[in-house]
């Protein structure tokens, strides 16, 4: 696919006349389940489209880590919506959302384990074979897991990477928050993320309730995901990343300051990459760094 | 092994989970009771909240009583076919009638609904075409028309 790049934002209706006015966005993801298939795309979705803006279709409904096969009805709409797009990507998530006919309405973990990542695999290259453009698999934000995993969330992605050919949306601000509610190794996460599988990242604000930290896309984006940003392109180099904000939108001033700290984030971490790339071969400069040296 | 597939024993073990979150069934073995009573709750918050935003007018009505009567309905009625607040509430609508409880207030909302969309076995279907519909509201008869291309006027008799 075009490599996305740059700062991106999450295409909502009440944000419809800031994206129209918006010159720098790298991207803009586009919600299916907000759009009618059979009726014509909104006027915003067309200039963009006209304006070149690359575009990526995000869907929630898919199911693909459910017990069933990717329903052909939701994968026909979503390569429908992709083609009349023009979008580079679709993007889906790790999650199941729906069993024995009840709908949950939300995005549910998928048990970590050989048999589960087995049927998750088979539903992802069904979808595959159905889109007409790459599919990226991102990460969810969940309050508990399944019993007994068999693998960390590391390995886990690293196993869905390595049995698919599909691309990865890595979600920091959900790695944040499974951090904080799970204690899910993040650094092993970051560590386990391939530049050329990465197709962009996700962030977006939460809040914290008592002990829990809920993902909510309705609040500021705390320090917590940009400085997991800020390692993934320490690591990496340069990754597109794009602000999700779904409700309690923010003022101009504010949703513009946000999205320059993603900004930052990246810029603080490509530094940081490159000033490693000079130190590395000084050995004294590695000792002073102390426990902050990488390998 | 058994001889049930991977995908078979995922089902089940993804519905009982499931049943759990959205029909308050007992938590499965091995889970966080909490973790996962705590994301039934947000769950069912999830649902209540975007039912009331599709439904502004029933929300007003009920008031107070909309929450503890819609929390109620939701854990004996899960979603089925489609996460759509607009065929949810109107679900809810049903319930209300049925008991004689829909608040006059509301009525237009609905009245205005059914221009629109009808409720089908296979999930919200949008009405095409010309659509007229009437109903009574206290002592006045409100006519209400959806033109093609999706306008709707209304008209309150007596004037």
């Amino acid at each position: 696919m075009k490599p996305l790049a740059g700062v991106g934002l999450g295409w909502r209706r009440q944000l419809a006349h800031r994206i129209d006015q918006e010159p720098g966005l790298g991207f803009v993801e586009v919600l299916a389940e907000h759009l009618n298939p059979t009726a014509p795309l909104p006027a915003p979705l067309l200039r963009l489209r006209e304006r070149g803006v690359p575009l990526v279709l995000h869907a929630v409904s898919l199911g693909l880590g459910g017990a069933e096969p990717p329903d052909t009805r939701r994968l026909d709409t979503l390569a429908l919506l992709a083609k009349r797009l023009g979008a580079v990507c679709v993007s889906e998530h790790v999650a199941f959302v729906r069993a024995d006919g009840i709908e949950s309405g939300h995005l549910l973990p998928v048990p970590r384990g050989d048999e589960a990542l087995d049927v998750l695999a088979e539903n992802v290259r069904l979808a595959q074979a159905a889109l007409p453009v790459p599919l990226a698999l991102e990460n969810i934000a969940t309050l508990f897991e399944w019993p007994a995993p068999s693998c960390t969330e590391a390995e886990f992605l690293a196993g869905l990477l390595s049995r698919t050919s599909a691309l990865l949306l890595l979600d920091v601000a959900n790695l944040y928050a499974n951090a904080l509610n799970l204690g899910t190794d993040a650094a092993a996460v970051l560590a386990a993320v391939p530049r050329e599988r990465l197709a962009y990242v996700h962030v977006a604000g939460g809040v914290r309730h008592g002990t829990l930290y809920h993902d909510t896309h309705a609040h500021p984006v705390p320090m917590g995901p940009l400085e997991l940003l800020e390692a993934l392109a320490a690591r990496l180099g340069p990754v597109p990343a794009l602000l999700e904000r779904d409700d309690h939108f923010p003022s101009p001033e504010e949703l513009a300051a946000e999205l320059r700290a993603i900004d930052a984030a990246i810029a603080r971490g490509v530094a940081r990459r490159e000033a490693e790339m000079v130190q590395r071969p000084e050995p004294q400069v590695m000792a002073a760094r102390g426990s902050e040296a990488r390998p | 092994m058994s001889a049930r597939t991977a995908r078979e024993r995922l089902a089940e073990a993804q519905s009982a989970l499931v049943r759990s979150l959205a029909q308050g069934a007992p938590v499965p073995a091995g889970f966080n009771a909490e973790r996962v009573q705590e994301t039934a709750r947000t769950l069912l918050a999830k649902r209540r909240r975007r039912v009331q935003r599709s439904w502004p007018r029933l929300t007003e009505a009920l008031g107070e009583s909309f929450r503890p009567r819609f929390d109620a309905w939701a854990q004996e009625n899960p979603m089925e076919l489609e996460a759509s607040p607009l065929a949810d509430g109107r679900r809810f609508a049903d319930a209300l009638l049925g008991a004689g409880e829909f608040p006059d207030m509301a009525r237009e909302e609905l009245l205005i609904f059914e221009l629109r969309y009808h409720l089908t076995g296979q999930g919200l279907v949008p009405r095409r075409g010309l659509t007229l519909r009437s109903m009574r509201i206290g002592s006045s008869i409100l006519l209400a028309a959806r033109l093609p291309g999706g306008r709707v006027l209304r008209l309150r008799l007596p004037f």
